[in-house]
């Protein structure tokens, strides 16, 4: 009897847990998933009607839907390679003791405190062409009248979610830094090995899987990226900037078309464990 | 649990808590600060306009022989940064009563969701009177709470709560275009039944024009058998003219030697009912755009100045309202109504000419002018940066604002040009309304209280308090008063534009329309297509939209666009007054 009381107190501990996930996950990954095969649109009511991989086939042969993941391809590649190579960059700069280090990062990470919805209104004042400041500081410095949100729209919300996340990606990789043994680096210089050798043989293996995790969360970030671009650019001019997430946004709480947004986020969902796996198995190997 | 263990068995000094707790101070005071001025300075950079919205109530209540006077102010801080507007108003109120004042409790209290802005606010000022109206004719006391929600979300907010059947706002306003989706879904309250047997509100619908019961109230547009709203916030866009520049004799005598006629001057009657040219304006948008170091009106420019600035930008409907009002000039409509029907129409040739005017505008406009919308027209004016703006109405407060605007004494505004065409020769004048009806949630339990509210609205005293506070008045037995059109320096241009109204599609399919209109035209104005490229993939896409949503056969006969009255498209291809539409057609 006390045996079987000691088995069943953990489950019943695990209970709400158990219960708060599959209230509040499963069941509606499920459902939507059943969504996702009905033609449904939630304001105007009526029963859902079952289309079977309509909902699927509409959206992957519409050259539209292309258009946004191109777009959002190129966006989530530019952002983390960008972030990844300042934020090595930082963290080796923060990797050597300076006075006023500890300020320093404080300040560099700033951006990672500022809500997203509000650092998109910032830079769309900021890159404004007529008052912005940016527009101002490249024509004092280049006498050139710059429009970032017309011509360079792309690179401006690639720069606004650098500033953002990069950050982000130091953190990680000075954590790793710290984490590479004294005495190993100690040995390493005894030992002489060029800087390039010392990287190679002692921090990047030590480093390696801290780096692959933070590229793994940012890739997953920039892909459901949607704040910062739509207060920036609201995915314009045109669609120029017009990522997945947003025209997710559109199809599901402009349009109502429940059915097909369910199906396109589900086509999301698999992109990203897609990428997912990839990035494991890619740290895998560079592990073995 | 050994590092645990260490951890909390580990005595901190005095020194180390203190140097630990400083760090963290400063860390905090330097993030605040640094955030501090990256905020102001992101805020600032916009325009000169402050991101602080005043409200100046003057409350003046005369109750019996006592008279009691109370000044309020309310200050608050703007909701967004995007909707930068200073607005000083002066509510005065005077409510005379027979016995003195007692607290009215509340038995009922209904919800009315609005967008936070002055006329929401001031809806609620207003409505904190209904207890006391609604003791006194309902015999219960009905409060009205008032759920302000910013502009960005309120279509989000209000359709999805409208979607889990909420009972709750009872009242809420729409935009104009949403009524199709709305009430096609069955969220919003056909009033007709209840019209018909209350006289009341029969007399109260003969008080609103042609084009407010047209566009804010019926679904089909102008289908007056589906009364699904009454006008609440009227609002249109207007032209607003700098009158030092314009007045100034060396630069009119330059203008009339440039181009060979006058510029109007700024009597009023010069731009209306007179018929100024849309093409005329860009005459004057090309002459007084001006380089830093040029001089205008006998002044050395120390910024770029620039000609006119309309809205383009891509949010929302921002480029559909003035692209639709160029579009109706050049005698053009989005689709035939009736039959659903788009090539051929949207990208038709005058469509073509109507779009490669709008585009044409662009050199004289400021360099940030695929962003320009209500704000960002309102800040080069209140910068004293632009010779005119278009701007809607109920956003122009701001622009008379001395501690906002620069200009705030050298403005005027009039209504909007028209355009004569090149092949038929009729002058047309059509501007696209702006504005939102307040309708009643068909799942609340207080529908008949929410009519009552109606007609409380659209009493004297209720429309006079809406008046003077800066709401759009939608009646026009006071929009055509003297009283009126001098109350505000924008009021009469508002009252003038009102019968020269059109809207674009109120169908249900309408976000999708107007996301597709908003793609194409400003990938045109970006300069990444042709007119006529964007013109033909948007009759393209529109038709796909309109076919998939299977308008009109799969829509039954009370929910399609009546076949035998006039359309928009009908009236503004023969050139008519925008009060035709929904008239019955000649045989």
């Amino acid at each position: 009897m006390h045996d079987r009381s000691e088995k069943l107190f953990p489950i019943i501990l695990i209970i709400p847990a158990l219960a708060i996930v599959f209230f509040l996950v499963i069941f509606p990954l499920v459902w939507a998933l059943g969504l996702s095969f009905y033609r449904y649109n939630v304001l105007r009511g009526g029963e859902p009607i079952f289309v079977g991989l309509d909902n699927y086939i509409k959206l992957l042969s519409d050259p539209f839907t292309w258009e946004r993941f191109v777009t959002t391809a190129t966006f989530v590649v530019s952002t983390v390679s960008l972030e990844f190579i300042l934020g090595f960059g930082l963290a080796l700069l923060f990797y050597q003791e300076f006075r006023g280090r500890r300020l320093a990062i404080t300040l560099v990470t700033m951006p990672l405190l500022i809500a997203p919805i509000a650092a998109g209104i910032f830079f769309k004042y900021i890159y404004d062409a007529t008052f912005g400041i940016f527009t101002y500081l490249v024509w004092a410095l280049t006498g050139m009248k710059i429009n970032m949100t017309k011509d360079y729209a792309m690179l401006a919300v690639v720069l606004l979610d650098a500033w953002q996340w990069t950050p982000f990606m130091m953190l990680f990789i000075l954590a790793g830094l710290e984490a590479v043994p004294k005495h190993l680096l100690e040995s390493a210089e005894i030992d002489r090995l060029s800087w390039l050798n010392r990287f190679r043989v002692v921090i990047w293996p030590t480093i390696r899987p801290l780096v692959m995790l933070a590229l793994l969360f940012r890739t997953m970030d920039a892909f459901r990226t949607f704040d910062t671009v739509f207060a920036l650019t609201e995915g314009g001019p045109g669609t120029q900037t017009e990522l997945i997430s947003i025209t997710l946004y559109r199809v599901a709480f402009k349009y109502f078309r429940t059915g097909e947004a369910t199906a396109l986020a589900f086509i999301v969902l698999v992109i990203v464990i897609l990428l997912t796996n990839l990035y494991l198995r890619m740290a895998r190997r560079v592990g073995e | 649990m050994n590092s645990r263990k260490n951890i909390l068995a580990k005595k901190l000094s005095r020194r180390e808590a203190l140097s630990t707790a400083g760090k963290v101070a400063i860390s905090a005071v330097v993030a605040g600060v640094v955030a501090g001025v990256g905020g102001y300075l992101a805020g600032s950079a916009a325009a000169p306009g402050r991101e602080t919205v005043t409200e100046t109530k003057t409350v003046t209540s005369t109750v019996g022989a006592a008279t009691v006077t109370e000044t309020k102010t309310v200050t608050a801080g703007a909701a967004t940064v995007t909707q930068t507007q200073t607005v000083t108003q002066t509510i005065t109120r005077t409510v005379t009563a027979g016995a003195p004042p007692t607290e009215i409790k509340p038995e009922i209290t209904i919800t009315f969701a609005s967008p936070e802005w002055l006329p929401g606010r001031l809806t609620g000022l207003i409505a904190e009177k209904f207890p006391e109206w609604s003791a006194r004719k309902l015999g219960k006391a009905v409060a009205v709470k008032m759920d302000l929600i910013p502009w960005g979300v309120i279509h989000d907010r209000i359709t999805t709560t409208l979607a889990a059947k909420s009972k709750e706002p009872t009242l809420l306003i729409s935009d104009s275009q949403w009524l199709g989706e709305l009430y096609v879904g069955g969220h919003i309250l056909r009033m007709n039944p209840i019209i018909e047997k209350d006289p009341e509100l029969q007399q109260l619908l003969n008080r609103f024009d042609e084009s407010l019961v047209n566009y804010y109230m019926t679904y089909p547009q102008g289908n007056r058998n589906n009364i699904v709203g009454f006008g609440h916030e009227g609002d249109v866009i207007a032209l607003v003219v700098r009158r030092d520049i314009l007045m100034h004799p060396g630069e009119r005598e330059n203008f009339k030697a440039q181009f060979g006629y006058d510029l109007p001057t700024d009597k009023y009657e010069d731009w209306f009912p007179a018929q100024v040219d849309w093409t005329q304006l860009r005459d004057m948008a090309k002459f007084f755009t001006r380089k830093a170091g040029d001089e205008i009106a006998g002044k050395r420019l120390e910024e770029d100045f620039y000609g006119i600035a309309v809205h383009m930008s891509k949010e929302y409907d921002a480029l559909a309202c003035l692209f639709g009002t160029i579009l109706y000039c050049w005698g053009e409509y989005w689709w035939d109504p009736v039959t659903g029907q788009v090539e051929g129409i949207v990208n038709s040739e005058r469509a073509l000419k109507a779009l490669e005017f709008y585009r044409s505008l662009i050199p004289y406009s400021p360099p940030n002018y695929l962003e320009l919308w209500f704000d960002q027209c309102n800040a080069v004016m209140q910068a004293g940066r632009v010779f005119m703006i278009t701007n809607w109405v109920g956003f122009q407060p701001s622009l008379f604002d001395p501690s906002a605007s620069k200009v705030y004494d050298k403005i005027f505004v009039v209504p909007l040009p028209g355009h004569r065409s090149e092949d038929d020769g009729k002058f047309r004048r059509y501007a696209n309304i702006g504005g939102q009806p307040m309708c009643i949630n068909a799942y609340s339990d207080y529908k008949e209280i929410a009519l009552e509210f109606v007609k409380f609205w659209f009493e004297p005293e209720q429309q006079r308090m809406w008046a003077e506070g800066g709401g759009g008045v939608c009646i026009k037995d006071i929009i055509n008063t003297d009283w009126f059109k001098t109350l505000t320096p924008y009021n009469r241009a508002y009252a003038d534009s009102i019968p020269f109204q059109l809207d674009f599609w109120n169908v249900p399919t309408y976000a999708e329309l107007l996301q597709a209109l908003q793609e194409e035209i400003h990938a045109c104005l970006a300069g990444q297509q042709d007119p006529k490229t964007a013109l033909d993939r948007l009759a393209k896409r529109h038709a796909e939209i309109i076919k998939e949503d299977g308008y009109p056969d799969r829509y039954p006969p009370e929910l399609r666009y009546p076949p035998d009255v006039k359309s928009p498209l009908d009236v503004v291809r023969a050139g008519e007054p925008a009060s035709e539409v929904g008239k019955p057609k000649k045989k």
